[in-house]
């Protein structure tokens, strides 16, 4: 993360529609600068170039204009175009709400979604954002109109961190897939009951991808808050009084082997899963999102 | 306990920074919410009580560490001071026996007086080792103050020759009560001189002065002890060496030396010759009276006429051997008591003079026993008997810092 980047990493900002939309578009263009366009060619609208027929190729792709100018069979490409649906999902229990120094996991989170919607939009996929909790389940359908953009910023800003996970009536409506449809789910893994597996669970399908991206803080996954403090679980509000010295060891081992275990469930179901830090650089999430992307484009 | 400088007291307002610093970190109080403490174990109280025991003890040695430091840069001094209702009786040997003190001795010992021989260390009377120093009032009086009693009562005869050096104050805490001793007569010593008397000499001493006296007796009125201190005549042989020019002065001599032979028990062999006819006659003495200077080599006692030397006394003593320092006449011998003088150098009688200063009982008068010099005068006394606790305290600061410092570590870890 850059310094310039980091001053933009405000409240003040990253709760305004324009200010979310500047530090998405830093973000993305900061990433795609030099980028070259995608070489992968097919059938499509765009047209590309000519090539020779090859035995084997589909007849319907061979351009009999061309063949009737000049007796020779060519084989029309264009570039490929795709249009994928992305649907960001985000956790907004209030779990979400951890701070580390001046940024929450959701803001953090938000900057993310902010700038791989953007990201989406550049490549002229829709997107479309739901966001759950048991208090409200807010959707903003994916669709391909030029203030679909503007809108989900605006419902990413009023999303609050607040309760707990749904599990009740409303989230039936999230599994509604259809179509090349990319899932990327935000969340920090808190469950009851191991519901939020269940619904990641539910979420895959054959013909989709799932990202599931863990928000993590540096403090939480090492402890490494000095003295004893009194610890409140932000969602059922208990306390629990810890010497972090005494227990820093046996915690980050736990740690480790929660996040281990959640990876290798993640990988039974072909689910992508990514553990991101709020001091990763967001290009490093862009990077797992156009990966991912890629291989659904296939 | 005394200080130097009292204003670095005020450095243990410093205290209170660590006491702050304590109270502030209290982190128990603090709430850190987090998404879920499903990682977390609670601590148990037992080791919440250790570390906050660690603390205090941490904080207890960090206050003790201040509170050293200041104690050291505010010149603490401390004084022995034992319990402070310390009372002596102390007494010179044979004040027991006086039958004036006996009622005073028991009333005081009745008291909660201890009783104690005024002596170096100030054994107890139970104490049958009887040591005997050469007492010195002043130096006693010095190390009494070291007591720090509450009151001491000191019986003492004030022997005279038991003041030495200056005149020191005596404390408050003392009570000086003296008596003149009983007078003594001793025999000093039995000389034969014919074959059936002696000449004894006999010593007299009470409070005021002592007195000698010489008595010829018959040998068989003596009593036994005076038969063992018998001895026989000394028998001296000197040797007048002059040059004409001394004609005057070696008759003095002679006069002088027979005045010697004639008073006191002994047999001087007076030989006169001039210096250029020296031969190797043995004597005892060489009388020198001439300007020139006297051979190196004599290995005789000699008395050498040296006009360099000036001094109050006619005779004085040089490295080399006694001096002459004047020419003699009438008038300077009689002046400056050349016959007693020569019987001194040539007649020494350690023996004695040890018998006479053992029986010495003159004492001081009350008056000229302390000096009256203003008590601030002894109080600073007390404070130069004051130890300094610097490097006790340096070593207590070491100490404290290495366990807190280990402490530290420790609960870092």
């Amino acid at each position: 993360m850059n310094t310039q980047l980091k001053d933009l990493l405000k409240p003040e900002i990253l709760n305004s529609v324009t200010g979310l939309e500047l530090v998405a578009r830093i973000i993305v263009e900061g990433f795609m600068s030099g980028s070259n366009k995608s070489q992968a060619v097919g059938a499509g609208q765009e047209f590309s170039q000519y090539r020779s027929y090859e035995p084997g190729d589909d007849l319907r792709q061979l351009d009999w204009k061309m063949y009737a100018r000049s007796e020779r069979y060519y084989i029309k490409q264009a570039a490929i175009e795709t249009n994928i649906t992305v649907k960001f999902m985000l956790d907004a229990s209030n779990s979400m709400s951890y701070a580390e120094g001046a940024m929450s996991k959701l803001q953090y989170t938000k900057v993310m979604i902010a700038a791989l919607a953007y990201l989406a939009r550049k490549q002229s996929d829709t997107f479309g954002l739901f966001t759950v909790n048991n208090k409200n389940i807010n959707t903003i359908q994916p669709r391909f109109e030029t203030q679909q953009f503007i809108r989900f910023l605006n419902a990413l800003v009023m999303v609050k961190s607040e309760g707990r996970w749904n599990n009740g009536g409303g989230i039936e409506q999230l599994f509604d897939h259809h179509g090349k449809e990319l899932i990327i789910f935000f969340t920090d893994m808190y469950d009851d009951d191991s519901d939020l597996l269940h619904f990641i669970s539910r979420l895959k399908t054959p013909r989709n991808e799932v990202i599931v991206f863990h928000i993590m803080g540096q403090q939480e996954l090492e402890m490494s808050y000095d003295g004893s403090f009194s610890f409140e679980d932000l969602e059922n509000n208990r306390q629990v009084k810890v010497d972090t010295a005494l227990q820093k060891d046996v915690y980050k081992a736990r740690i480790n082997d929660w996040v281990k275990e959640t990876r290798m469930w993640m990988l039974e179901k072909a689910i992508t899963y990514q553990l991101v830090t709020m001091s990763d650089p967001f290009e490093k999430t862009l990077r797992d999102f156009l990966k991912v992307r890629n291989s659904l484009m296939r | 306990m005394q200080f130097l400088n009292l204003t670095w007291l005020w450095g243990l307002t410093g205290l209170l920074i660590p006491i702050a610093i304590h109270l502030l970190s209290r982190k128990e109080g603090k709430v850190i919410r987090i998404g879920s403490i499903r990682h977390f174990e609670e601590t148990s109280t037992r080791q919440f009580r250790n570390i906050r025991l660690n603390e205090l003890v941490l904080l207890a040695l960090r206050c003790l560490l201040i509170t050293f430091v200041v104690l050291l840069l505010s010149g603490l001094s401390y004084t022995n001071s034992k319990s402070e209702d310390i009372k002596w009786m102390v007494m010179e040997r044979g004040m027991k026996k006086e039958k004036d003190f006996k009622t005073l001795i028991d009333s005081l010992e009745q008291n909660g007086f201890e009783l104690r021989w005024l002596e170096k260390d100030f054994p107890l009377l139970k104490d049958s080792s009887i040591i005997t120093h050469k007492l010195n009032y002043g130096s006693l009086i010095e190390s009494l103050k070291k007591v720090q009693a509450k009151q001491i009562v000191v019986l003492s005869y004030n022997y005279a020759n038991r003041f030495k050096g200056k005149r020191t104050t005596l404390p408050n805490n003392i009570q000086w009560i003296s008596k003149s001793p009983q007078p003594e007569k001793f025999t000093v010593s039995t000389t034969l001189f014919s074959s059936d008397s002696v000449l004894v000499r006999k010593g007299n001493s009470n409070g005021d002065r002592t007195m000698f006296a010489n008595e010829a007796v018959g040998i068989n009125s003596l009593t036994a002890q005076d038969k063992m201190l018998i001895q026989n005549q000394d028998t001296i042989s000197i040797l007048i060496a002059s040059d004409s020019e001394f004609g005057y002065d070696k008759n003095i001599m002679i006069a002088a030396l027979k005045a010697v032979d004639e008073t006191l028990p002994c047999v001087l062999k007076i030989k006169s010759s001039d210096i250029s006819k020296l031969n190797d006659d043995q004597a005892d003495w060489i009388i020198w009276l001439s300007e020139n200077a006297i051979p190196e080599n004599m290995q005789t006692k000699n008395l050498a006429f040296n006009k360099k030397k000036f001094g109050n006394k006619i005779i004085t003593l040089s490295d080399k051997g006694w001096l002459l320092t004047q020419r003699l006449d009438q008038e300077n011998a009689i002046e400056n008591n050349l016959t007693l003088q020569l019987a001194s150098i040539l007649l020494p009688k350690e023996q004695a003079q040890q018998t006479a200063n053992k029986f010495d009982r003159r004492t001081l008068p009350e008056k000229e026993l302390w000096s009256s010099a203003p008590s601030q005068i002894a109080n600073t006394f007390v404070i130069a008997e004051t130890n300094n606790a610097i490097p006790f305290l340096f070593a207590l600061i070491l100490v404290v810092l290495l366990a807190e410092r280990i402490i530290a570590f420790k609960r870092n870890q």
